[in-house]
């Protein structure tokens, strides 16, 4: 392996890692709206840093614009997403967790 | 060695995610594992080597099901669910279990024969010059088995018929489904995005004939744009109504049917093509197919709503 699929090999763990970070948030976090939080930051930070490592490895520049455009477009639907539910919730009259 | 623990993990989170799905009581839990099931399938399609089946169950499997199963557990209450008779259900999911583990057993039989069998990539493959395209999988699919892929979009045609005469659920005071309030992210949202789908979804189209893709995963994208919109404004969904609609949803069918009677009328046989006029066939075929299969599945997500507006404004339908 060359020093550019280490490189990629290094990005994907990383990303992995985030992924299990904001795993782990949703599954200890209080309330909703902090696992929004987890969800929409840690995910699609991890999500980055695979399309990072996928980009190095595309056959051309376009190939890796693409994967951009695929990360850019998960951006903007996680927040539309997460806005909507954290709306909802609130609209239900869920109260957001308070350090007892 | 390393592509073997994958796939094994794999098989096994399947099998798990199957069995939570349909083993609990709390169904929005079970629609939920249901989404992560058909992710996980469209992974295990790609392992086998099947990009356009993977494409398919992420975005009809995966994607338009779990939303029409959300928005069907929106507008069902407790009463609307009926507890069957533990005593007939009993013998039926271990008659049921059984059969699975038959069809699982064979289904790993006839892998293990492909070593012993050559089916039939290599005739397709022979044949592949004079399909009109690329893709062996949009070869099969819309000219070598032109006819299952009629009679598919017939039944498809069938179904939104069925919804339609169905009528409009009636209005429940818990269901906020498609009325919430307008929100300054979605106005930001909508308009970016659902271009973008619909352009994907031509891409998707046009890029079936010589890589993985087609009409059905095309279409499927389309409809998802079509579904953002019944998030936004009203006006916007009136205009995906009515006559409009109804010829966008028949348009698919009527325009395979045509070509295949056209075939049988000049060429003798039904569904084959002239070999010059293949490309030609499948390309107008694969454009009514994917604003047919859009439409079609626009309309099972919204229901009978605007599919007759004379009849939704009498008020006559209530179901």
């Amino acid at each position: 392996m060359g020093w550019l699929d280490w490189l990629s090999a290094g990005l994907v763990s990383v990303g992995a890692f985030f992924f299990l970070a904001g795993t782990v948030g949703l599954l200890r976090f209080p309330d909703v709206y902090t696992r929004l939080h987890a969800l929409t930051k840690a995910d699609n930070l991890g999500l980055g840093f695979v399309v990072a490592a996928l980009a190095l490895q595309a056959p051309d520049l376009s190939g890796a614009f693409k994967l951009l455009a695929i990360w850019t477009l998960a951006l903007f639907a996680s927040v539309t997403v997460a806005h909507l539910v954290a709306r909802a919730a609130l609209r239900e009259g869920l109260e957001p967790w308070r350090r007892r | 060695m390393p592509a073997l623990v994958f796939d094994g993990l794999l098989a096994l989170g399947l099998v798990v995610l199957a069995w939570q799905a349909v083993a609990g009581t709390h169904l929005f839990r079970s629609v939920v594992l249901f989404i992560a099931f058909g992710l996980l399938m469209s992974i295990a399609w790609l392992r086998l080597g099947a990009p356009d089946i993977a494409m398919a169950e992420a975005a009809v499997g995966a994607g338009l099901t779990g939303v029409l199963l959300l928005n069907t557990l929106g507008r069902i209450g407790p009463e609307d669910v009926d507890e069957p008779d533990p005593r007939y259900t009993r013998p039926l999911r271990w008659a049921v279990f059984g059969g699975c583990l038959l069809l699982a057993g064979l289904i790993a039989w006839a892998v293990t024969a492909r070593d012993r069998v050559a089916g039939l990539a290599p005739r397709v493959r022979d044949q592949l010059g004079e399909s009109g395209v690329e893709n062996p999988v949009t070869a099969v699919l819309l000219n070598f088995r032109g006819l299952d892929t009629l009679v598919e979009v017939g039944v498809l045609v069938l179904a939104v018929v069925a919804v339609a005469s169905l009528g409009r659920p009636r209005p429940r005071p818990e269901t906020r489904a498609w009325e919430a309030p307008p929100s300054a992210l979605l106005d930001w949202f909508i308009p970016r995005v659902a271009p973008v789908a619909v352009l994907v979804g031509a891409y998707l189209w046009w890029a079936g004939a010589k890589l993985p893709g087609g009409a059905f995963q095309g279409g499927t994208v389309v409809a998802a744009a079509g579904v953002m919109l019944l998030l936004s404004e009203r006006p916007l969904q009136e205009a995906l109504a009515g006559a409009r609609l109804r010829v966008l949803v028949v348009l698919g069918f009527a325009g395979f049917l045509t070509v295949a009677a056209l075939s049988q009328v000049f060429g003798g046989v039904l569904l084959e093509y002239p070999v010059h006029w293949a490309h030609g066939s499948i390309v107008a075929i694969e454009i009514g197919l994917t604003l047919s299969i859009a439409a079609c599945l626009f309309v099972l997500v919204r229901g009978a709503e605007g599919v007759y507006p004379e009849r939704d404004a009498a008020g006559e339908d209530r179901a």
